[in-house]
């Protein structure tokens, strides 16, 4: 419990200096003193400070918002996958879930259905899910084969609208690899309450995310109708993919790299495992998206590139040392 | 729960009624089970014998409702399960399968604990999860991570995890087959000491020797149907097990024990 409790600890500290950090820098630098005066209200007035209170609250924080929830959403997406499918290297991007959600906003913008964005990309996510859930039957390798595949198709279907709708190049582009530069207050508002009543739900039932890592006879001997519960979460992960894709894109990673880190963290216990996960989905985006914007000031680089980056070498070790599942 | 079953006996603590069922449509139209109608007593140690593929574990699967009757009807104490919710179902019968796994790095604990799932006080039962590790002599290993076991000892410790649920009724897919001789002495010990406490423990054997020791009754299943079931010593005859297996048995006498040993 005291290692738990210490870097839970930790993990918050780095949150907040990120937070302050991700506020701070960007194509126009920041003072502390400045974005203190834009939080809490004072300040002297003058032009140049105007501006930076302008940016701090109308960009720079709801961007760095937007950043802790969509990492905590995307870490609780992987985390459900990983535990609804049994399998440590699941994840809604490399299952081709993140894909599904792009696809369906890609053809949703170039034939312009109608639909919104965020509702297209639940589409999406939901029928990849269901795609996979029924060709994985269970089977480890077959369903990261089975992601494989619908990947590559995905992504396929995505670059054809790109080719079919060059005008809108550009937006497609800024789906397809992820950026945070479209954050507002109105998203942070919907992601927050996307994250809130997730994460709450998933507390309360986490011992159902612990009895689906035993074998289905088991898992329905102890009680649970694990059919239904798996349809649920697997529905629940879909939307937290489906409106992080719709805000910001396919980033990839998070959701594979946050649950397993916490799982060396805090255990295999759910209860501690959904809070950690969060935490570490929250810093490895944020922390992603300031590198985003650092390293090619004051221009930025999709964040899809540094979590890709950071998480590939992850993924390869998950694969070297899979011995035992998770 | 609603008792359906009154009867001025006790009624048993399982019984299936003209059972058939199995995984899906079967390629040649017949079902795994068929038509199994049988009645365990309360506080009996049923064994499940027969031949591979004929049945056993589907038939316990059907207890479990992991499937779900095609035909036919089962009572838990007199409750008919297809009515009832899963958690009042594993509040009266808990169950190890041949091939438990678990996924995640958990310590023998917490896997036990698990067991407490259909109660809802997993998180506030460590008094229960410690009483069924003493009780499978695992006790020790309540701390270490079930990653770092062996395969006997994950065997014990779901076995502890299905004591843990508290249910009347055990039911156990070839629990011994994982196991050296002194474990598996353990092992049948431990479920003849939990039938003795008034606990219904029904489970799948191969050892045919093992049955005729430690259960009390026995229950043959070939082809999917209830060959013969009575009392472990009136069942489990040379006949019956020509019969089922299509190899000759002979019954000899232990020199040392003076009990009955088949010997095929």
């Amino acid at each position: 419990m005291k290692k738990t409790a210490l870097c839970t600890t930790l993990l918050l500290v780095l949150l907040f200096v990120l937070t302050i950090v991700g506020v701070c820098i960007g194509s126009v630098g920041i003072p502390l003193s400045t974005v203190v005066e834009a939080v809490f209200g004072t300040g002297n007035g003058s032009n140049a400070s105007q501006s930076s209170v302008f940016i701090i609250r109308n960009i720079r924080l709801p961007r760095v918002v937007c950043a802790v929830l969509a990492g905590s959403a995307l870490a609780l997406g992987g985390l459900v996958f990983q535990s609804v499918f049994r399998n440590p290297m699941a994840d809604s991007y490399i299952l081709g879930v993140s894909s599904g959600a792009s696809c369906l906003i890609g053809f949703n913008m170039l034939l312009a259905i109608g639909l919104g964005n965020t509702f297209a990309a639940l589409v999406g996510s939901l029928c990849t899910t269901a795609l996979l859930f029924s060709t994985a039957k269970g089977d480890h390798n077959r369903l990261l084969l089975s992601g494989i595949a619908v990947n590559f198709l995905l992504s396929a279907l995505t670059t054809l609208t790109i080719y079919l709708g060059r005008r809108q190049l550009d937006t497609v582009i800024y789906w397809t690899m992820g950026s945070l530069s479209g954050s507002s207050w109105p998203k942070a508002v919907v992601l927050s309450a996307v994250v809130l009543v997730s994460s709450i739900v998933l507390t309360a039932r986490a011992s159902v995310l612990d009895i689906l890592l035993l074998d289905d006879s088991t898992a329905i001997s102890s009680g649970l109708d694990a059919g239904v519960a798996r349809m649920l979460l697997l529905a629940m992960a879909s939307a937290l993919t489906a409106v992080v894709v719709s805000f910001c894109g396919i980033i990839g990673f998070v959701g594979l790299m946050s649950p397993h880190f916490a799982r060396l963290i805090v255990g295999a216990k759910h209860r501690s495992l959904i809070p950690t996960s969060m935490l570490l989905g929250a810093v490895i985006l944020l922390l992603s998206d300031i590198l985003a914007r650092c390293i090619v000031a004051p221009s930025e680089l999709p964040i899809g590139i540094i979590t890709s980056i950071l998480g590939a070498p992850v993924f390869l070790v998950l694969l070297r040392r899979r011995r035992n599942g998770f | 729960m609603v008792s359906e079953h009154s009867k001025a006996v006790p009624c048993p603590s399982i019984e299936t009624v003209g059972l058939c069922g199995g995984y899906g449509e079967s390629s040649d139209g017949k079902d795994v089970i068929r038509s199994i109608t049988i009645g365990l007593e309360p506080g009996s140690f049923t064994a499940i014998i027969g031949p591979n593929g004929s049945g056993k574990s589907t038939f316990l699967k059907h207890l479990i409702r992991e499937l779900k009757a095609k035909e036919g009807r089962i009572f838990l104490c007199g409750n008919d399960i297809s009515s009832m919710k899963q958690r009042d179902v594993a509040r009266l019968i808990a169950f190890e399968g041949q091939n438990s796994t678990c996924s995640g790095d958990f310590t023998v604990a917490q896997i036990v604990a698990l067991g407490r799932y259909a109660h809802g006080d997993e998180r506030t039962s460590s008094r229960k999860v410690m009483d069924a590790l003493e009780k499978v002599g695992i006790a020790h290993l309540s701390d270490k991570s079930v990653t770092r076991i062996s395969g006997g000892e994950f065997q014990l410790a779901m076995l502890a995890r299905a004591i843990c649920q508290d249910t009347d009724i055990l039911v156990l897919d070839e629990p011994i087959n994982n196991l050296d001789p002194k474990h598996q002495r353990v092992l049948m010990d431990l479920l003849v000491g939990l039938y003795k406490e008034g606990k219904t423990v029904v489970c799948v054997l191969h050892d045919i020797n093992a049955a005729l020791r430690y259960c009390t009754h026995c229950a043959i299943v070939k082809d999917g149907r209830l060959f013969a079931y009575g009392k472990a010593m009136d069942v489990i005859t040379t006949e019956n097990l020509c019969n089922v297996y299509g190899i000759e048995a002979r019954m000899v006498e232990d020199p040392v024990s003076g009990c009955s040993i088949v010997v095929f």
